[in-house]
């Protein structure tokens, strides 16, 4: 009776062990992995490019990628119509990279957005990426000696954004969020080939620039810039300033820290946002011999610099007042934050309220150290 | 048959358990928009008296489950009335839970997977449990916790990056109204539910604990589901939260440490089944004890398999699809629920009063 016991358990252990297992078990070879994908928009149909890598074990394992292209009514249909070439079902889960046309971008993206959050698989940290090549699908077919895939070159270069600042990196959830939201609107990376030797490979520059769910417009690198340190999202980049003290010397600034405190604010009926923005800047380089460093060089350069910056931002919240009336500053969200009543009797017509808008930047740099020297190379006579 | 006790410490986290269930992983409550989690201060608070009204009907008879309770203090046929009531009440919730965890595991990664096929499991196990009695399922609830309590910190804390309290703001948009719209449907769910405990009659060591256990359990339950609800709130962003069927997956999603730590979907979802399935068990040994004492059956232990498997058929048919279980959370089961955790309780609560103050009175004319 004891041993019978603990036999059927053992039995049932080994059953347990032995027979389970998942409902629909994919071995990781049989699988399509998708890295990254692209979608066009071709004759009323979805062209879906998808870059697929497999795994090739051995010694080292090495990644091979191949490009699928697919048309579909839906992105699920192409999705799934992509079968009818790979043999099997793509897998999401590794996905890095949604590179989306223009041409869907500004006929309205919600249709491509839907099925990506939609779906399990599919994961809402992809980068989305628009793209200004005719065909998105251009991009993938790149190649780079660095990376195997595209899509990971991609993801490389929005890994990176933090030090260069001239776009963002958006993921799916945080274009989403800030679709869904009242008083923002969402933006996006753009990206180019550029020709490389004889390869091409893409390049990211600049911001695009949408309104509800359609682009409207873009930001260049500059602009981007200030869009970022007006949404309190910079991180790091560089910041030249031109010609200081009217002496023909370019200094470059590194940007370490950057605060930004925006405020709302009623005069005389009419809404005013003040914006503050303080940066932690080195000097990073200084394109001649005149001394910046000195207490006196510094103070005219720290002007200077503020209001290149000042200018900066104030041009870039006008262009985008004037062109296009897309509030992508979260302006009307500070509102909402912090005026409610304000927001809620103005809420419908925020477009206009945010073109109305009178904006006041100011910006404090703290300059808090130049690298490794202390003068600039000074030439011997 | 020896009376079941459970230590005062099972006791608190049995309820909590039961408590967190199944509201860890839905939304709930989203009538008050952002400002859910002022409504989640409020419910626990808010269902502090009706608590203590649980608590007094079992200390007045902490032998008994609340099926015999009706019976002494309604009488025979009035009191078998009410407790067909209360079993319907309770099958229809345990069969509710059951399919919300098989939609839940379909939804997030096993679409092609028949819902029985997690019913058969979950349920299958909670037989064993419930057939055990209300001290295996104290012990369990004890250890439970303790997981559960090692998960949660973990998954919120990895989360922190990702929050932004901006999304919160600003807070009381819409005024008062909608918070306690929230509120109640809170009370509801989960918190009203905790009736359920009643019925499985939990005896306690000491008379005088029951008031301390009930308020403890459905406190510790109510500040487990705040603080999961603020940080799904400040990960996800309202918008987000009231689109998805699961917040709490959606949330656990966006984990990123440092490229490193992440994906942690799958632990999360697995370590709420387990709140989960102290639920179905009290649930399903309710059920059993009710029908026990429906149809004079001696023992409730061999009714629990047959319990088991109606309560599968019935969380399979019970929904059509994912759409019509939402709408019953939504709209109907704060209404539904209220006769049950409101109503009749107190009703039951003021007959024992009467009934001890008739016995009270007439002991003392006979002096």
């Amino acid at each position: 009776m004891k041993y019978e016991k603990s036999i059927l358990l053992i039995l049932l252990i080994i059953g347990v062990s032995f027979t389970s297992g998942c409902w629909n078990y994919r071995e990781i070879d049989e699988m399509t992995i998708v890295s990254g994908v692209a979608i066009d928009y071709e004759d009323e149909k979805f062209v879906l490019t998808i870059e697929s890598i497999t795994p090739k074990g051995g010694q080292d394992v090495t990644m091979t990628s191949d490009l699928t292209t697919a048309e579909g009514a839906t992105i699920f249909d192409a999705i799934r119509n992509l079968i009818m070439q790979t043999g099997r079902r793509v897998y999401w889960a590794h996905g890095k990279v949604i590179i989306i046309s223009e041409e869907i971008a500004r006929a309205g993206i919600t249709p491509v957005l839907d099925y990506v959050t939609r779906d399990a698989e599919v994961r809402e940290n992809m980068w989305l990426v628009l793209s200004k090549e005719k065909d998105a699908k251009s991009l993938l077919e790149g190649k780079d000696k660095m990376h195997d895939t595209i899509s990971v070159h991609i993801d490389d270069m929005l890994q990176s954004q933090k030090s260069i600042s001239k776009y963002n990196a958006v993921e799916l959830w945080r274009f989403l969020d800030d679709l869904t939201a009242d008083g923002i609107s969402p933006t996006m990376p753009m990206a180019v080939l550029k020709t490389k030797r004889d390869a091409k490979i893409p390049l990211i520059n600049g911001i695009a620039i949408f309104k509800r769910d359609r682009m409207v417009g873009e930001l260049n690198g500059i602009e981007a810039r200030s869009l970022l340190l007006t949404k309190g999202e910079l991180k790091g980049g560089v910041i030249v300033v031109p010609n200081v003290g009217k002496t023909n010397t370019d200094i470059t600034l590194e940007v370490f820290k950057s605060k930004t405190k925006v405020k709302p604010e009623l005069i005389d009926g009419k809404l005013m946002m003040k914006i503050d923005v303080k940066l932690d800047v080195n000097i990073a380089e200084i394109k001649g011999t005149d001394d910046f460093i000195s207490e006196k060089g510094r103070k005219v350069l720290q002007k200077e610099a503020e209001e290149l910056v000042k200018m900066q931002i104030e041009n870039t919240i006008k262009k985008v007042q004037k062109q296009w009336a897309s509030d992508v500053f979260d302006f009307g969200g500070v509102v909402q934050r912090e005026m409610p009543d304000y927001w809620k009797a103005h809420k419908n017509d925020w477009d206009k309220q945010f073109a109305g808008l009178i904006v006041k930047a100011n910006a404090e740099i703290n300059i808090r150290g130049s690298a490794l020297t202390s003068k600039p190379i000074k030439v011997g006579e | 048959m020896k009376k079941e006790i459970v230590s005062n410490r099972q006791g608190i986290c049995l309820i909590t358990l039961f408590v967190i269930g199944d509201a860890v992983i839905v939304g709930r409550g989203l009538e008050a928009g952002r400002d859910l989690w002022i409504a989640l201060i409020l419910a626990p608070l808010l269902s502090i008296p009706l608590v203590l009204v649980y608590a007094g009907i079992q200390a007045a008879y902490p032998e008994k489950d609340l099926f015999e309770i009706n019976e002494v203090i309604l009488g025979k046929i009035f009191g078998k009335f009410i407790n067909i009531l209360f079993l319907v009440f309770v099958f229809i919730n345990g069969a509710s839970i059951i399919r919300a965890y098989s939609e839940f595991f379909i939804t997030i990664g096993l679409p092609e997977t028949p819902p029985i096929v997690f019913g058969i499991f979950l349920i299958g196990l909670c037989s064993f449990v419930a057939k055990e009695g209300v001290e295996v399922l104290g012990r369990l609830a004890e250890l439970f916790l303790i997981i559960l309590c090692l998960i949660v910190p973990i998954a919120i804390l990895t989360l922190v990056p990702q929050l932004e309290i901006h999304r919160l703001q600003p807070v009381l948009y819409n005024g008062w109204g909608p918070v306690f719209k929230g509120t109640f449907s809170n009370i509801t769910f989960p918190f009203g539910e905790a009736v359920t405990v009643l019925m499985i009659s939990m005896g306690l060591r000491k008379k005088g604990s029951f008031k301390k256990v009930y308020i403890l359990g459905v406190m510790l339950g109510g500040s487990i589901l705040f603080s999961t609800a603020v940080t799904e709130l400040l990960a996800l962003g309202y918008n987000t939260y009231s689109t998805k069927y699961f917040p709490a997956y959606g949330a656990v999603s966006r984990v990123n440490v440092g490229d490193f730590i992440q994906r942690l979907e799958l632990i999360v979802s697995t370590t709420s089944l387990l709140a989960g399935f102290i639920k179905v068990s009290v649930c399903l040994l309710a059920a059993s004890k009710g029908v026990v004492n429906l149809f004079n059956v001696p023992q409730y232990r061999f009714m629990v398999w047959p319990i088991a498997l109606l309560l599968l058929n019935l969380s399979v048919i019970i929904y059509t699809d994912i759409f019509h279980a939402m709408k019953w959370a939504e709209e109907i089961w704060a209404y539904f629920a209220i006769p049950f955790e409101m109503i009749l309780p107190i009703f039951i609560l003021v007959m024992i009063e009467i009934r001890n103050r008739r016995k009270h009175q007439g002991s003392c004319e006979h002096e």
